[in-house]
């Protein structure tokens, strides 16, 4: 009897799945309960990964740098020249642009958000922020790092949120190349890379070329940087081509965002 | 064997959900890393016995639904599923043979990863992406199974070692 027991206490989860399956605003709110309770838990665990993110990888800069330290030095000299040079030219655009009655393309308002959990499924990359509707923050929202375009909000709870990035399956988002101006859609495979799919036969697309967002029937305004292009194939349906395409944000040591609140002008 | 609704084991569930959701991707290792809420659902399995087992894998279950944001229940179906399974296998094992407890850990965890990702893209899974799939999963089954020894030393500790599951002696 007691084992039968133990076969029928399968019944519940199976119960409990189809009524979150019938009611997702029931689901939605049991979300909502627990990402507020559990809160002060994932700030605290955050805090504490924090602390291993910068011995793991602080540690190991610090040797590389060590060792590479004249090299830097110069390196360092060489990019201060080019900074003037770029300080100057910045001028310059901002004078021609003023004359030519253009808006700055810059967000501006963002809301900076700290990434307090995430999906334990290994494919699935999605992530737990520490703001929620409380903060402003709205669904769709664009979320960006100072390196390019992180993803967007994909729920909002009042105290938290859950942002989908980039190279979850379930991610799609118009692109651009940079040189060759060939559209296609970005979509996430689950690891370090991404692909740009539905390229053009005869686009003319280079390794190592910048993708930028299109803004083209997208909530991603255009010109967020996306990452460089790797590799570039035919699709398996023979009437595109697929480019693989490395990613400018490092997805696996996210820490913290910021989260678009007013979207520049297209 | 604790009471499952004790104060211990619910700060207990707590930690892990917070080691699993929080701390654990500072681990990872090309994008995997191992899961603290399987390795309790073997543990029970191990040294609890099959009425504690699958309420632990049901409170995992649910827990691992709530933190990655999607349908509650999907999770608690697959691993309570599994853990019945496992627990059929554990009653039926040379407990003796080296590695056993590793392979079964690495199995479960496999299976369950398996499960997840053919109920989430049934039907739609791009077949391109699968094999890269199933290596992640196989990543993260080996990833967790070689934490097995640290976790039930660190359990044991929690709870105080009392293993009360009662093996066949005659099959």
């Amino acid at each position: 009897m007691r084992r039968w027991r133990t076969y029928y206490f399968l019944a519940v989860p199976v119960i409990a799945l189809i009524v979150f399956f019938q009611y997702p605003r029931l689901n939605e709110t049991v979300h909502s309960v627990f990402s507020t309770l559990t809160r002060p838990a994932f700030v605290l665990g955050s805090s504490l990964r924090d602390g291993f993110y910068t011995v793991r990888y602080q540690s190991g800069n610090f040797l590389d740098a060590v060792g590479k330290q004249k090299e830097y030095l110069a390196r360092i000299q060489e990019l201060e020249g080019q900074l003037i040079r770029f300080h100057e030219m910045d001028r310059e655009n901002q004078r021609l642009k003023k004359l030519l009655n253009f808006s700055l393309p810059l967000a501006t308002h963002t809301i900076g958000a700290r990434v307090i959990g995430e999906d334990v499924t290994p494919w699935k990359k999605v992530v737990l922020l520490d703001k929620g509707s409380r903060s402003n923050l709205k669904k769709d929202m664009v979320v960006v790092v100072p390196e390019g375009l992180v993803g967007r909000i994909l729920e909002v709870e009042p105290y938290t949120a859950y942002a989908i990035l980039l190279p979850d399956p379930d991610s799609r988002v118009s692109a651009l190349t940079a040189t060759s101006r060939a559209q296609g859609i970005i979509a996430g495979i689950g690891t370090d890379k991404l692909q740009m799919k539905y390229l053009a036969l005869d686009a003319e697309v280079a390794i190592g070329e910048d993708v930028t967002t299109s803004g083209v029937g997208s909530i991603f305004q255009k010109g967020l940087q996306i990452g460089k292009i790797e590799a570039i194939e035919r699709d398996s349906d023979g009437m595109h081509l697929l480019a693989l395409v490395k990613p400018s944000v490092s997805f696996s040591k996210l820490e913290e965002v910021l989260c678009l609140v007013s979207s520049p002008q297209k | 064997m604790p009471r499952l609704v004790s104060a211990k084991v619910i700060l207990y569930f707590l930690l892990l959900v917070v080691l699993d959701g929080s701390v654990m991707p500072a681990f990872q290792v090309r994008f995997v890393y191992p899961s603290f809420l399987y390795l309790f659902i073997c543990y029970a399995a191990f040294e609890w016995g099959a009425s504690k087992t699958v309420y632990v894998a049901f409170w995992a279950g649910i827990l691992r639904d709530l933190l990655g944001g999607g349908l509650i229940g999907l999770d608690a179906t697959l691993l309570v599923a599994l853990a019945l399974a496992l627990d059929f296998l554990v009653q039926k094992m040379e407990r003796q043979l080296p590695w056993i407890y590793f392979i079964m850990t690495f199995l479960f965890v496999f299976c369950a990863g398996a499960l997840r990702l053919l109920a989430s893209y049934a039907g739609e899974m791009p077949t391109s992406s699968v094999w890269g799939y199933f290596g992640m999963i196989s990543m993260t089954a080996l990833y967790t199974c070689a934490l097995l020894p640290l976790f039930n030393f660190l359990t044991n500790r929690w709870f105080g070692h009392s293993s009360t599951r009662q093996y066949e002696l005659f099959r």
